[in-house]
């Protein structure tokens, strides 16, 4: 097969959104393509592929996504021979955040592999950052210009002749058509469709408490979930919640958009452009009201490409012109397009309040929807409690900070998910999900621990720690951090006492708890005066270290203070032991699991 | 990564470029002054270098590296035809020659489709349709890491042996670290995250200002008419004085606006609009600024 293929390896929807937008844009050199994710890409078939152009995101600690092992550690294997993909042509972009350490490192890595094994890269590597004004979309953009360029001179086809604003508008990726007979109600269409994935559970809220300080500027929960049937999990592992979009929101949005007569018609919904990608689970029958309360986000923060549909839809010229404006490829439209989307958090709702004349151009255009609105995407949260010695249980808990911020704007901005946990009642129900995290117990069970969770990082440390526990075993060490013992000392009671009974150890770093003026103690600040007891831990004892948490400056600063345990109890000089650390995460001793 | 994007639009050229071009023509340019005349005029905004063609395609000269903003040829007709077969190398070396995003501009060039497609062989992203007289192609800011060649047809050597070494796997067989993979510089971040270009925008005036803004907002506030919204009428606006506008405003306080976008939204409000931040709204709306909105 010589048409190129685009290979995506994606964590939570970012890279797929891109090969979307890829592939859409070759058509502008009316080039075809297959578009496939990683996930369901068998390897042995690289070998036969011409050219394949891979985009890859990274996760936190530089990993690549967990879709994309199998082929990676098949290309990692050594006895490979360095001719053996000459044949094949590639390029790499990757989708990052320097705001990690290990920036794009999955896409780098790849690309050097493939060149070292005598692929052709036929373009220069692109790397996304979401630090950008644009996001990734910022470098996306620009390098898919380029990499046209390139794939018109190997296929001798005509380069793109028309701007990507000009091109005429793509044909939609599915269609939608009203549902001559009417199917089983929506509601029970859309539970069927995730309950038929094995790794969905029907769940019932049991608690939905608040864990920080009423007064306190930031709302917290732990949130226990009970189950009617058995299900397994790991500490480590994450809870995958697909959220609801508010009941009120969604009608507001309908009516909004003129569509409130027909919004709860059904649907019949046929996927038409296999290079595009539709949201999971879309049942085949559903009404508008289930997919903008389920499947399609239209309180998400729009990509770039959202704004060159709006100026296909747009019946008013001066809107044409700002979204000429925004889309433009000088660096004044990028920051004109920052400061009205990404800088203040603009949703898509309230840019279409705006747009009045992209608006009326939709009212009609239904068959576009997947095209324009983005999918609601389901988000993850790490497990907090255990299964217990016999790792089946039927229950869940997690602990999650509800997100609320402001902007410019006046009305703050919600984070979709935890708006629509926090708003959930005891005796709601919700699809739960179980999905593997990069956090595991140690091969050799009595292998001591240390854990580094400050803030809702201390959540798969609870997991972990209670594990071990249960299965009798206490040398556990715990480092939390928080900003008051009285507002955000999360899980308190239970750690103290754990202590108290010698299955803990236990130390707690309450940053502004002291004198206004004196320096503040962090969770790296504790570790550093522990310096002998960690050092003892992680050299004579092999210990294994995990760090969770906020994915700013923490983690770099706690791996630094276990670099200097190992300088001034080890005796090692600074490069030895930045490359100790380096060793230990690469053994798989020392695991970060952050987020930002 | 640079945040500049290659403008591929159709006839828009893009951002002038001022530093050293090469003008590059022919003995028949020469001869009949279309070559001068063309010097003349880029000599009038940048540093010109002069070459002949033949000069660089037999080798008697080599052009320095990332050098120019522009290259512009210049040649009759039929030369373009004449150098066809020796375009490829040419076109190359006038490519390293290019400053990334430098372009190239070839001046009466016949419409024929081998010149552009020689181009983007060479790395170019051809900009102008192959109908219009001059053709442009511009250096992308990301370089093909290869020359590249079309695709051939057919692979050359047997797949088997290829699949077999690729798919079968010994157990056992030591994975190489991965981490040996990266070089110095990918180990790095990007030093600083773009988040603005810090391209100077025009602020509004300070309170006592001195720079003489101040001044110059005044006269153009003067000079302007003012649109007023009213949503009691018929939710049209219409253009008034400013005298009329202070009567206007005396007799009924409403929503006024001296740009007539206020009401649109963010999206069409200047940087200074005193509605920033609030949706969008009816013409003759009463809007109320919530100055104590904080609930932290």
């Amino acid at each position: 097969m010589s048409e190129p293929l685009i290979l995506f390896a994606t964590e939570s929807g970012n890279a797929q959104e891109a090969a979307d937008y890829l592939s859409r844009q070759l058509k502008r050199i009316s080039l075809p393509c297959r578009s496939q994710n990683v996930e369901s890409y068998s390897p042995d078939e690289l070998i036969h592929e011409t050219v394949v152009i891979f985009l890859v995101s990274t996760t936190g600690s530089g990993v690549e996504p967990r879709a994309m092992t199998p082929l990676w550690n098949m290309l990692l294997r050594s006895d490979l021979p360095a001719d053996l993909f000459d044949e094949l042509h590639f390029a790499v972009f990757g989708l990052g955040d320097s705001s990690y350490e290990r920036f794009c490192w999955a896409a780098k890595k790849l690309s050097r592999r493939l060149g070292g094994l005598g692929a052709i890269e036929i373009c220069e590597r692109g790397e996304g950052d979401d630090q950008h004004m644009l996001g990734t979309d910022g470098a996306l953009f620009p390098w898919t210009e380029s990499l046209l360029c390139v794939l018109a001179g190997l296929y001798d086809v005509e380069p793109p002749v028309e701007s990507e604003t000009q091109y005429t508008l793509p044909s939609p990726r599915a269609t939608l058509s009203l549902a001559t007979a009417v199917g089983p109600s929506p509601v029970s269409q859309a539970k069927a469709s995730l309950s038929r994935d094995s790794t969905y559970h029907n769940a019932t809220m049991k608690t939905n408490a608040r864990m920080t300080a009423d007064d306190w500027y930031q709302d917290v929960r732990r949130f226990e979930f009970t189950f009617d049937e058995d299900i397994e999990y790991q500490p480590g592992d994450v809870a995958v919640l697909h959220p609801l979009q508010l009941a009120d929101e969604v009608e507001s949005f309908l009516t909004s958009m003129g569509w409130g007569n027909i919004a709860d018609e059904p649907y019949s919904i046929t996927h038409v452009d296999k290079t595009q990608s539709m949201p999971s689970h879309v049942p085949a029958q559903t009404t508008l009201r289930e997919l903008f309360t389920r499947y399609l986000s239209f309180t998400a923060v729009p990509r770039r490409a959202f704004f060159l549909y709006l100026r296909h839809f747009t019946t008013d010229s001066i809107e044409r012109d700002k979204l000429d404006e925004f889309l433009s490829s000088t660096p004044e439209g990028a920051e004109d397009l920052y400061d009205y989307v990404y800088k203040v958090r603009r949703t898509i709702f309230e840019i279409l309040g705006e747009f009045h004349g992209a608006r009326e151009g939709l009212r009609d255009r239904l068959d576009y929807l997947f095209d324009i609105f983005p999918p609601i995407r389901p988000r993850e949260f790490s497990i907090a409690s255990c299964a217990g010695e016999t790792g089946r249980t039927r229950q869940l808990e997690l602990c999650v900070a509800i997100v609320k911020y402001r902007t410019r704007l006046r009305q703050p901005r919600r984070g979709l998910c935890t708006a629509y946990m926090a708003d959930m009642k005891p005796g709601d129900q919700v699809m739960i999900g179980l999905k593997k995290g990069f956090i595991k117990l140690p091969d050799k069970k009595d292998t001591p621990i240390i854990c580094i969770g400050p803030g809702t990082g201390v959540a798969p440390m609870r997991s972990l720690i209670l594990q071990r526990i249960s299965e009798g075993i206490y040398n556990n060490t715990l480092y939390f951090g928080c900003r008051s013992t009285k507002k955000d000392h999360h899980f308190q009671s239970e750690w103290e006492s754990l202590a108290k009974e010698d299955k803990l150890t236990y130390r707690v770093a309450c940053s502004r708890d002291g004198p206004e003026g004196v320096k503040r103690t962090y969770v790296q600040d504790l570790i550093e005066q522990d310096k002998a007891r960690i050092w003892e831990l992680i050299e004579a004892q092999g210990a294994w270290v995990y760090i969770s948490g906020s994915s700013n400056k923490m983690p770099t600063a706690v791996k630094a203070s276990l670099a200097l345990c190992a300088q001034e109890c080890g005796g090692m000089v600074e490069t030895e032991a930045k490359e100790y650390i380096r060793t230990m995460e690469r053994e798989g001793r020392l695991t970060e699991e952050c987020w930002s | 990564m640079s945040p500049i994007a290659v403008d591929n639009s159709a006839i828009a050229v893009p951002t002038p470029t001022k530093g050293p071009a090469l003008a590059i023509g022919s003995l028949s340019t020469a001869q009949n002054g279309r070559y001068q005349t063309l010097v003349t005029e880029l000599q009038a905004s940048r540093d010109v270098e002069k070459q002949m063609l033949d000069r660089i395609i037999d080798g008697a000269t080599t052009l320095p590296k990332t050098q120019y903003s522009s290259v512009h040829i210049i040649l009759a007709p039929a030369e373009y035809q004449d150098i066809l077969p020796k375009s490829s190398s040419l076109f190359s070396q006038l490519f390293s020659a290019l400053a990334p995003l430098g372009t190239i501009h070839l001046k009466d060039a016949p419409s024929h489709s081998q010149v552009t497609t020689e181009l983007t062989l060479a790395g170019f992203n051809v900009l102008t349709p192959a109908t219009t007289p001059t053709i442009m192609a511009q250096r992308p800011a990301h370089a093909p890491a290869v020359s590249l060649k079309k695709l051939p047809l057919r692979k050359k050597a047997d797949p088997s042996a290829k699949k077999a070494l690729w798919t079968l796997s010994t157990p056992g067989t030591p994975s190489i670290d991965s981490e040996t993979l990266l070089t110095e510089s990918d180990r790095a971040r990007p030093c600083e995250p773009i988040t603005n270009t810090g391209a100077p925008r025009r602020k509004k005036a300070c309170k006592n200002c001195s720079c003489g803004l101040a001044e110059l907002e005044a006269e153009e506030l003067k000079q302007s008419k003012v649109v007023m919204l009213d949503g009691s009428e018929s939710g049209e606006t219409r253009e008034v004085s400013q005298e009329e506008r202070q009567k206007i405003i005396n007799s009924a306080p409403k929503v006024t606006s001296s740009c007539g976008s206020c009401y649109l939204g963010d999206a069409f409000r200047c940087a200074g609009c005193p509605y920033l931040g609030l949706p969008a709204f009816k013409p003759g709306e009463k809007i109320q600024i919530d100055m104590s909105m904080d609930d932290f």
